[in-house]
């Protein structure tokens, strides 16, 4: 019998055995992956002023500090600035930290220097942290390496919560005693006998329950651990694993996060003071959290540096320095995974064609992605306020979707008005009728097919198409209006229907579908598949991003450049894993492509677009398009400048009415966001084949300033124009032959006399 | 190795050309810094280095990094589409090479040297007919 339970213990010990070794292994490496946003990059020339650096270093954490000891530092004085930056692996190799000294001049960096004052020619802080993908159980830690452990904060946890830790075996009978003395004392529970080796097992692989058999588990489970693995393995292990808070459905666990969630700042940067509240926290992540309950935090953190001093692993003197000091934690915690919910559901979206959640939950990856947080809070803000501003019967929804005019870069993403709610994801996920949106395309396709340009005259005559259910089609203008004809480039500008579905029905309907796929509605589309005339008005349903898609091709002069959210993963030890690279797709002719961003020019400067002039100055040349559907349901804007193009769609989940034009909703969140931009003319460059015209705008017929009111067109060298009746027709000077002018800056003023 | 370091230097002399030459029109002036951006220049440097050493990841990387300084320098483009040669991307290596060529329209020396590209592209893909437009182009300084 005796032998019988002997046998059957040693049994459960090797079982226990077992269990320990195998989920201590695995558990030790066990993090979400991380995303980052851009890193903010550092060069002369760069258009950043101090200001802009500073807000950027505020929200990395950094703080002012006169003598910037230690990384994560930095001091502003007038057009001058030093910072020492943190260390940090990027997907392309480590950035040791370093000292810099940067100057500003008119809005720039005028000048970047080392330590020692020599010129750097580039430099990046480390990338803000975005979000984490965490696992189903919400658990997130930021992993600790061996000797990232600040000695410090090892002693503060020794003095407070096991001084015998590199004595004792696992469990300390002494501690125990002297718990079960005063708590006996006391007639209640007032202290815990438990070692750090107990409180790494009850984490690790117990649940709370309350049992003897529970307690001699554990018991067991340490004895092994502490057999199996010396101090410092144990150590390391607690310190990445215990659970020191709660962020909405996220877990903080382990030192290394609870520092970032607490102070903004990774735990190497952290002071005496800050390093004894995470040990505070320890013994109860709720009852000491010191954004709730700060004086209670505060008592039991001093309660800390007093073990600590008591203990001897602290001169008296540094421990009431410390003590005197303020909590010292940032207002918010800096979120994990719900910062940018509709940018992350673009992030997951791309991932999940390479990864399982298994690996991006738990293999510790680091994904570096395109978002510029700037650039996301201003679209959000705009949308926001602009939705709440304009007149509607029930609360406007909205999406915008913001990326890089080359490059195909997703800078932001919003999927609602309250940008922070992760829910329904319009940019994504909402799939509307394109509406005028189409227009560009269209005329895209015509100009491409050769019997078409800017100035050609488009057909403006009522339209009755039998369609093959039956029904008559009887598209109309927007004002009602039939008549003469217009010529192209004023019918894309004006945004009128009936040339347009003229220009569809000469081309063929497949031809506007056809080019509208390369363009970049893949998805909305078939490639080859079938195409009705209503096309013509943008009878496709598409997302906000595969409008943005199309118009990127556009803006790129014709290259198709596929949308990019991640553009780094590389594992846990900084090993490049996957690139998502700049890839391009020549899919749409430079010079017709050209003539099209020209008309589109023209629709900001005196067509629908007309009215983004009040808020972003008549001074400024950019290109975009409005788009409004049956009824008023939809309101859609899409422009570019230079460098940033942006995509609005305004409009009911519901899909009602919302009595608002392409111009009364979207375009108003559009210039109020681009405002907040850095703004520079659109560049149309001039390939072969085109030359720039003097036209009169209601003919379409060759003309000079000298006769009248005329709009100044590239148009196809080749293109046989009627001349205007009695008008000397002259020609504008064209591009001098030289680099600089590699572009049509110059139209800027000769668009229009 | 001189080798690499001679088509960098050439690189980045067109770099600075791109860059640099010509009046800015007056319409338009340009911020007072001096372009192109050593930053720009310095990544265009050890993509050459990691391209001439094999590494294409890290060339790749270089480059697009400098492409988020300087977006639409054609330079860039040129020496990404090298990068995607290397990699035997052909279809790459020639959409980036047209796309260096359609930024510079007014440039014959970048004409010529995106189209040259585009013409080794094409000969070693097989299409010769191609590759002899394309070097006649590269010759004219750019298309007719």
């Amino acid at each position: 019998m005796l032998l019988l339970l002997l046998v059957a213990g040693a049994g459960g010990v090797l079982w226990l055995d077992r269990v320990v070794v195998q989920e201590f292994e695995a558990r030790r490496f066990d993090t979400p992956a991380r995303v980052y946003a851009q890193p903010i990059e550092l060069y002369a020339g760069a258009p950043r002023n101090d200001e802009q650096l500073q807000e950027g270093l505020r929200r990395l954490g950094y703080v002012k500090s006169r003598s910037m000891v230690t990384p994560g530092t930095y001091t502003a004085d007038g057009d001058r600035l030093e910072v020492h930056t943190r260390p940090f692996v990027f997907w392309d190799g480590p950035q040791p930290a370093r000292r810099l000294s940067l100057t500003f001049a008119n809005g720039r960096i005028a000048a970047l220097e080392d330590a020692r004052g020599d010129p750097v020619a580039l430099a990046r802080l480390d990338p803000r942290q975005v979000g984490s993908l965490l696992a189903a159980n919400g658990e997130d830690r930021i992993l600790l390496a061996d000797g990232e452990l600040p000695a410090a904060l090892r002693d503060a946890l020794l003095a407070s919560e096991d001084r015998r830790f590199y004595e004792h075996a696992g469990i300390d009978w002494t501690a125990i005693a002297r718990a079960a003395w005063i708590n006996l004392r006391a007639g209640e529970i007032r202290q815990g006998g438990s070692t750090l080796t107990q409180q790494l097992v009850k984490s690790f692989f117990l649940t709370n329950e309350r049992t003897y058999r529970r307690k001699f588990t554990e018991v067991v489970m340490a004895l092994i651990l502490d057999a199996r693995y010396d101090k410092s393995a144990l150590l390391h292990a607690y310190s990445n694993e215990i659970y020191l808070g709660q962020d909405g459905g996220r877990a903080i666990h382990g030192f290394g996060l609870a520092s970032q969630f607490l102070f903004s700042r990774p735990v190497g940067e952290l002071e005496l003071h800050q390093l004894a509240l995470l040990v505070a926290l320890v013994r109860g992540p709720s009852l000491y959290d010191p954004r709730r309950h700060p004086e209670r935090a505060l008592e039991r953190r001093n309660l800390v540096l007093n073990l600590m001093a008591e203990q001897g692993f602290l001169d008296a003197p540094l421990a009431s320095q410390a003590i005197a000091q303020p909590l010292d934690i940032t207002a918010a915690p800096a979120r994990g995974s719900d910062v940018y919910p509709a940018y992350m559901d673009l992030v997951k979206k791309q991932l999940s064609e390479h990864y399982d959640s298994r690996q991006l939950s738990r293999a510790g990856l680091r994904i570096f992605t395109a978002l510029d947080p700037v650039v996301q809070g201003a679209a959000e803000r705009s949308l926001a306020e602009q939705l709440t501003a304009m007149p509607a019967q029930a609360p406007l929804q909205g999406a915008m979707v913001v990326t890089t005019t080359e490059g195909g870069e997703v800078l932001a993403v919003v999927g609602g008005r309250q940008a922070a709610f992760d829910g329904f994801n319009r940019a994504l996920d909402a799939r509307r009728p394109l509406g005028s949106l189409v227009k560009p395309v269209l005329y895209l396709a015509a100009i491409e097919q050769g019997n078409y340009h800017l100035a050609s005259l488009l057909d403006n005559s009522p339209v009755s198409l039998q369609m093959p259910n039956g029904n008559t089609w009887e598209p109309q203008n927007f004002d009602g209006t039939t008549g003469e004809p217009v010529p192209l480039f004023r019918a894309l500008a004006d945004s009128v229907n009936l040339p347009a579905v003229h220009t569809a029905l000469a081309l063929g309907p497949q031809a506007v579908a056809d080019t509208l796929f390369e363009a970049g509605a893949r998805q909305a589309l078939d490639r080859g598949g079938p195409a009705y005339p209503s096309i013509a008005l943008g009878a496709v349903d598409v997302s906000a991003l595969e409008v943005a898609q199309v118009y990127n091709t556009l803006a790129n002069g014709g290259f198709y450049t596929p949308l990019r959210a991640v553009l780094e993963v590389v594992d846990a030890q900084g090993v490049p894993l996957e690139r998502y690279p700049l890839a391009l797709e020549s899919v749409a002719d430079a010079a017709a492509t050209q003539q099209v961003n020209a008309g589109m020019v023209l629709t900001m400067r005196d067509g629908t677009g007309r009215s983004a002039r009040s808020r972003l100055g008549a001074d400024i040349e950019l290109a975009g398009k409005t788009g409004t559907t049956n009824d008023f349901r939809d309101s859609w804007f899409a422009g570019f400048s230079r460098d940033v193009l942006a995509v609005v769609w305004v409009g009911n989940d519901d899909n009602r009415p919302t009595g608002l034009t392409g111009a009364s909703g979207a375009l108003k969140v559009w210039s109020d966001f681009m405002q907040t931009q850095p703004l520079h003319d659109v560049e149309l460059m001039q390939p072969a084949g085109l030359a720039v015209q003097w036209v009169e705008p209601e003919s379409g017929r060759l003309s000079d300033p000298a006769c009248g009111s005329v709009v100044a067109l590239p148009l196809p060298a080749d293109a046989a124009l009627e001349p205007l009746d009695g008008c000397r027709v002259s020609r504008p000077d064209q591009p001098r032959e030289n680099v600089a002018s590699r572009t049509w800056r110059w139209l800027k003023d000769r668009f229009r006399r | 190795m001189t080798r690499v370091s001679g088509i960098a230097a050439a690189a980045v002399a067109l770099l600075l050309a791109a860059c640099a030459t010509g009046p800015a029109p007056v319409e338009a002036p340009e911020p007072a810094v001096a372009e192109p951006s050593s930053a720009v220049v310095s990544l265009l440097n050890e993509a050459q280095q990691a391209r001439g050493r094999g590494d294409l990841g890290a060339a790749s990387a270089h480059i697009e990094r400098a492409l988020r300084i300087d977006r639409r320098n054609p330079a860039l483009y040129v020496e990404l589409a090298l990068i995607r040669f290397a990699g035997g991307e052909f279809g790459q290596a020639e959409a980036l090479a047209l796309k260096a060529a359609s930024l510079a329209p007014a440039d014959a020396a970048m004409q010529s040297r995106a189209w040259s590209v585009v013409a080794r592209v094409r000969e070693a893909s097989g299409d010769s007919a191609g590759a002899a437009q394309a070097r006649e182009i590269a010759d004219a300084g750019g298309p007719p």
